[in-house]
């Protein structure tokens, strides 16, 4: 997956870096990527149409009609430029932006044909309530389930029979607030956060979230790997740390291949300011029958054992 | 936690990992790198279609079955 810039870039860029990545020789892009050293084309099948065009924190932040316009006419050349690429359009880049989700109606209403999927993007932190940060595998169900209907409603609108997946290209616990950005310097710790207990049950109940919607959502992207908001924390000269968030991404990674079995869950609900009632058990299961394996992903919320 | 596994047949349950701890605020470091890690639970093993699973409070669980049918 790659990235076109759809800020300070246009149309025109990002249909020639397609040619540069993907073209395999013959034309002057590509014969200039070959000069550079690369002999043998980047072969990107999934490209981004920019990334959080709607944030303020944006070079060139665009409206959702801006960037619908602009958009559509990259699209246009990426494709023509090599047919067999997948497109990422920009949904909005948080629920808490004010024009969620009316972005989103807007930009598939006419990106709908000339796309594959819709981008979501979700972070969650603890902000001093542990209630409202258990909460976020229900917060983040609710945002796919908007983004969800209303790309099924943009489907109807258009007569359309493709059904539009999402991707949900960056998600994690990000304690961002505590982001200390550091001008002109080479490799600066940013953001490398340290993950709890707590973090890590939060990041276990998004994954769950993020297996039951498997049938939409068909990329998903922990960001970031290494370092800054990461599992893995290096230090310079040697050190190597698995932060707790490391190892249910693990294991999910390990055990979650296969089908997704929907399962049927009984239990009660504890109370969040932020959400309403959240269930107190969230759980995920997976078939993976060339092993001939059940495996059951279960976060529980209650803060006393249960057993029966 | 009761669990009714349908349509599989009789399954084993092979492997219960328990990620919990009473400090939810506990972190990995150089010096403890160990301190949050998933652990796994001692399973009496079974062979069936339902189980009863004693699951910590506040805890991330993965349990495997192989199925037997």
């Amino acid at each position: 997956m790659i990235a076109v810039n759809l800020g300070t870039g246009t149309p025109k860029d990002a249909g020639e870096l397609v040619e540069y990545c993907n073209i395999k020789s013959g034309t002057t892009l590509s014969d200039l990527r070959i000069k550079n050293g690369h002999k043998d084309p980047h072969n990107f099948k999934v490209w981004c149409l920019g990334n959080e065009m709607d944030g303020p924190w944006q070079t060139c932040q665009l409206s959702a009609e801006d960037y619908t316009k602009k958009a559509k006419e990259s699209a246009k050349i990426m494709k023509w430029v090599d047919p067999t690429i997948e497109l990422v359009a920009c949904g909005s880049s948080s629920a808490e932006m004010a024009t969620f989700p009316e972005w989103d109606r807007v930009i598939l209403e006419t990106l709908y044909d000339y796309i594959d999927y819709i981008s979501l993007h979700r972070y969650y932190e603890y902000e001093g309530d542990i209630n409202n940060f258990l909460g976020a595998f229900f917060d983040l169900d609710n945002l796919i389930n908007t983004i969800k209907v209303t790309a099924d409603y943009v489907k109807a609108k258009n007569r359309s029979k493709k059904t539009l997946y999402l991707s949900l290209d960056e998600w994690n616990v990000w304690y961002i607030k505590n982001m200390q950005l550091k001008r002109w310097q080479k490799t600066p710790s940013i953001a490398e956060d340290s993950y709890s207990l707590l973090d890590a049950l939060v990041f276990s109940g998004i994954l769950c979230t993020i297996l039951n919607n498997a049938d939409r959502i068909k990329i998903s992207c922990l960001a970031q790997l290494v370092n800054d908001l990461s599992p893995i924390h290096t230090e310079k000269g040697g050190g190597v740390l698995k932060h707790a968030t490391f190892y249910p991404f693990m294991q999910v990674c390990q055990y979650g291949k296969g089908v997704v079995i929907k399962n049927l869950m009984s239990c009660d609900n504890f109370v969040t300011g932020k959400y309403g009632e959240v269930p107190t058990i969230h759980s995920s299961t997976i078939y993976d029958a060339e092993n001939n394996k059940l495996t059951f992903f279960h976060l529980i919320m209650i803060k006393k054992t249960i057993s029966y | 936690m009761k669990l009714r596994i349908d349509a599989f047949g009789p399954l084993e349950v092979i492997e219960h990992s328990v990620m919990s701890g009473n400090d939810l605020f506990a972190s990995n470091t150089f010096e403890e790198p160990n301190k949050v890690i998933p652990r796994l639970n001692l399973i009496e093993k079974s062979i069936g279609e339902e189980f009863d699973i004693t699951l910590p409070k506040l805890s991330w669980n993965v349990v495997r079955f192989e199925v037997k049918g």
